[in-house]
């Protein structure tokens, strides 16, 4: 079997849980006789691993170049363009227009946006460069990318058998190569503009793709059954045609020593948007503290996103300095270090399809808090399950695990073992045979 | 042939409320206790088992060559006589016909055999006087909490003058030998019961599965297996809850009871005997149980409501407040924590779902054993403060030595 991947980040450049996902699958789909084509927007010098051809596609603009790293970064580095994911004001001038997730003030020159249908997009051969309107560069961007992609699928026809994308950004490729070769497209949804918005102004455009995609592809992968079933209600996907696939984790790259410490510490970690409820956790910490101004109680905010400098002044306004820590945006290394020495972890998402970090924060031992509305709460047992929105339940929740050692060491010993139960060999496993179902 | 004895457990938990490292109150009783939750579960298992069931065994024992035994938990006749008085009624009819046997064991359904004997005592008494007034009733046979048993309980159940107890049949004390027939601790006069615990459990937890190969089972064909016993007694022992809760009355559990009497007195020899006529058998042997066992899960052990962190914790509170609660002299107070030693309450907590899972997430009402510690954790810090608060008050207005 031989797939043609269309991904979007892959590591040393990721900014999130997406190029995580492709580099642990691809390696699971390798080590089961899978032969892997990934093409990605752009490709350093050290984006390399044994068991995938990675092909860099370089966006054409008209307009002046944009300059990748020239330098070779070493470790894993956040994508600086085109990334899925919010690149932030804190992030030294970098192109806000090319980021989908970034919130979009409803007041944007919407009647300016390209009136273009789904179908079209693939037939934009030269688009027109001239429209300096605000979300018109990121989409152009993202279409000619795809463009580009559909070119160097072309040229390497005879090299796949399956075509594989991943969430809405490759989706028009994907929909283009598979209408042009014949050959079956199977698409992963990791999270929908709705949930990536929490609902709050989703962009149309980017929903149309999304709704484009998943229709014409032959089968659908949705990283839990919650996703399942939006894409049923929201796009009218049939449901024997989605697959749940869950995430999965390495453990052992989150083992670490649990350090000596003077305080209690509470953890949030991922993009400072709507999506991922931070502004609930501040809300948390407040009736934690107000109810035991007794216990010492660090609550740290990990990550970046828009929402950074609002909550930043919330945390003000809330009486919370010296109480809460900002750290932004945290490499892999640091976070290990702080998923243990975390006393609780907690994932107050408003609409989050798996939550990955979930099973991090398990494998490293501490007591976690997930959002009913999250896909990983739907296979774990060994966690406090909330409403994003219930502050005084999760404040009941922490105080309780701070106050009693045998729940902690009873919950997290039987969580580590559960976290050890998603294996990225299983996901590739489950891929493959959706692989199968096609040909 | 051997004859049969059919015991039923009788048993409904005073549920505790949700209560949150905010909650206070100055009404422990109301507020530590979700009234209305545990008036609407009694009502609807009353409805669905206990009403229905009743009235099936009294026309069975009347019309029939046919015995049964129960044993009622304080709380559970608490309950009844706060929710549903009727209900007492049916159990004092079936305790009229004289044909049905009621056994002691502690009111609270509680591990205290486990920690206090005084206190184990005092609970035993308490459901034997409640007994007394509602059913007009003396016990002489015992049966503890979950069937717990140890050589230490026995020696105290026969201390209090019971003639017998009943217990898991379990390999780990019985090694090669047979369940049916009646066996005494070392030492000891005591008859000892014990469960013959698969064809118990081809009635308690297999009747509905439709994966098993006797499925679905008659009435003739159980009789059947019965009938091919060898052995003094087939003792039956189960939760009443079996009859139209756990296996709901669409599987044909009632029908299957209906017709067991009439199957097995087919059988010219399979007769049907109380608990103490059943202990009218010379013993063939002893039975040694160092540890205390009982019939819970496949471990039948104490590790469904001790065997993790939480649950040892909670037990550990629990201990630790007796002699506070005993100078306390307050009998709300008393009643409280006694209500709190209810196992249900710490079987909640259990995460042995690696192996016993769906049986624990049938009976549990939280969402998880560790919401489950959390609301009881915090029932019991608050009862504490309470406790310590009020031994302060009395300490102070103790007249002090001059």
């Amino acid at each position: 079997m031989r797939v043609l991947m269309l991904g979007w980040e892959f590591p040393p450049y990721v900014s999130g849980g997406l190029g995580r996902h492709c580099y642990e699958l691809t390696r699971g789909l390798a080590g089961q006789g899978t032969k892997i084509l990934f093409f990605m927007p752009k490709k350093g010098t050290n984006v390399n691993v044994p068991w995938a051809e990675i092909v860099g596609i370089s966006p054409r603009t008209n307009k002046k170049q944009r300059t990748g790293k020239t330098d070779a970064p070493s470790g894993w580095k956040e994508v600086d363009q085109l990334s899925p994911y919010p690149i932030g004001p804190y992030n030294e001038g970098r192109a806000i227009q090319l980021n989908p997730y970034t919130y979009i003030e409803p007041a944007a020159p919407t009647g300016e946006r390209p009136a273009v249908q789904p179908q079209e997009f693939t037939k934009l051969e030269e688009p027109n460069y001239e429209t300096e309107n605000y979300p018109t560069n990121f989409f152009e961007a993202v279409m000619t990318y795809n463009q580009s992609v559909v070119q160097e699928a072309m040229t390497r026809i005879d090299q796949f058998d399956v075509i594989h994308a991943h969430d809405w950004i490759t989706m028009p490729a994907a929909v283009e190569i598979k209408k042009r070769t014949g050959k079956p497209l199977v698409v992963t949804v990791h999270s929908t503009e709705k949930d990536r918005t929490a609902n709050i102004y989703p962009m149309e455009w980017i929903v149309s793709i999304e709704r484009h995609g998943v229709k014409n592809a032959d089968r659908v992968i949705a990283v839990s059954k919650m996703t399942k079933q939006q894409l049923i209600d929201e796009h009218h996907v049939p449901a024997d045609k989605i697959h749940v696939v869950y995430n999965a984790v390495n453990p052992e790259e989150y083992k670490g020593e649990n350090p000596e410490k003077q305080e209690h510490i509470v953890l949030f970690a991922g993009r400072l948007t709507s999506q991922k409820g931070p502004i609930f956790f501040l809300k948390t910490a407040r009736e934690v503290l107000d109810h035991r101004p007794d216990m010492k109680i660090k609550f740290i905010v990990c990550g970046k996103g828009d929402l950074l400098p609002g909550l930043i002044e919330e945390a003000v306004h809330m009486g919370l300095t010296g109480k809460v820590t900002f750290t932004g945006f945290i490499p892999d290394d640091e976070l290990v270090k702080i998923y243990n020495s975390a006393d609780v972890y907690v994932l107050p998402s408003v609409s989050e399809p798996f939550g990955i970090t979930v099973l991090e924060a398990m494998s490293a031992r501490t007591p976690v808090i997930v959002s009913k509305t999250s896909g990983v709460s739907e296979v774990i047992k060994h966690c406090f399950r909330v409403d994003f929105w219930d502050t005084n339940e999760m404040a009941n929740k922490i105080i309780s695990i701070l106050s009693h050692e045998p729940l902690k060491k009873c919950m997290t010993a039987n969580a580590e073992r559960e976290a050890d139960l998603f294996d990225w060999n299983e996901v590739a496993k489950k891929t493959i045979k959706v692989y199968r179902e096609m040909m | 042939m051997p004859s049969v004895c059919m015991y039923f457990e009788v048993h409904q938990p005073v549920r505790i409320n949700k209560f949150t490292v905010f909650s206070q109150t100055n009404k422990p009783y109301e507020d530590y206790f979700d009234w209305s939750r545990n008036r609407m579960y009694f009502n609807r298992i009353t409805s669905k088992c206990y009403a229905p069931t009743n009235a099936l065994m009294l026309s069975l024992v009347e019309q029939h060559d046919f015995k049964i035994t129960y044993s009622l938990s304080g709380v559970f006749m608490e309950q009844a006589q706060k929710f549903n008085p009727d209900l007492m009624e049916s159990f004092r009819a079936l305790a009229d016909t004289g044909k049905v046997e009621f056994l002691d064991e502690t009111y609270y359904h509680s591990l205290a055999s486990l920690f206090s004997e005084e206190e184990f005592k005092e609970q035993v008494e308490k459901n034997r006087a409640l007994k007394k007034d509602l059913l007009d009733y003396k016990a002489t046979m015992f049966r503890n909490t979950e069937a717990l048993y140890s050589n230490q309980i026995a020696s105290m159940v026969e201390k209090m003058g019971y003639k017998g107890m009943l217990a898991e049949g379990s390999e780990k004390i019985l090694d090669w030998r047979s369940p049916n027939y009646i066996y005494t601790p070392p030492n000891s006069n005591l008859k000892v019961l014990l469960r013959n615990y698969r064809l118990s459990d081809d009635i308690a937890f297999r009747f509905s599965n439709r994966d098993w190969e006797g499925y679905p089972l008659t009435a003739d064909t159980y009789t059947s297996w019965l009938a091919n016993n060898d052995g003094q007694t087939i003792n039956l022992f189960m939760d009443y809850e079996t009859f139209g809760e756990h296996q709901w009355e669409s599987t044909g559990i009632f029908n299957f009871l209906r017709h067991l009497p009439q199957e097995a007195n087919k059988y010219e020899n399979l007769s049907f005997k109380t608990a103490s006529e059943t202990a009218d058998y010379p013993t063939v042997g002893n039975i040694d149980v160092p540890w205390a066992m009982s019939w819970a899960d496949v471990d039948r052990d104490l590790s469904a409501w001790l065997g993790n962190e939480m649950q040892q914790d909670c037990f550990d509170r629990i201990k630790r407040m007796e002699k506070m609660v005993k100078e306390n002299k307050n009998h709300e107070n008393k009643h409280i924590w006694r209500l709190l030693q209810t196992s249900d309450h710490l079987y909640y907590l259990c995460t042995k779902w690696w192996a016993d899972g769906d049986v624990h997430k049938y009976f549990n009402p939280y969402d998880s054993p560790y919401d489950a510690f959390i609301n009881y954790a915090n029932v019991l810090t608050d009862f504490e403060k309470k406790l310590i608060a009020e031994k302060n008050e009395l300490d102070l207005s103790a007249p002090r030595e001059p």
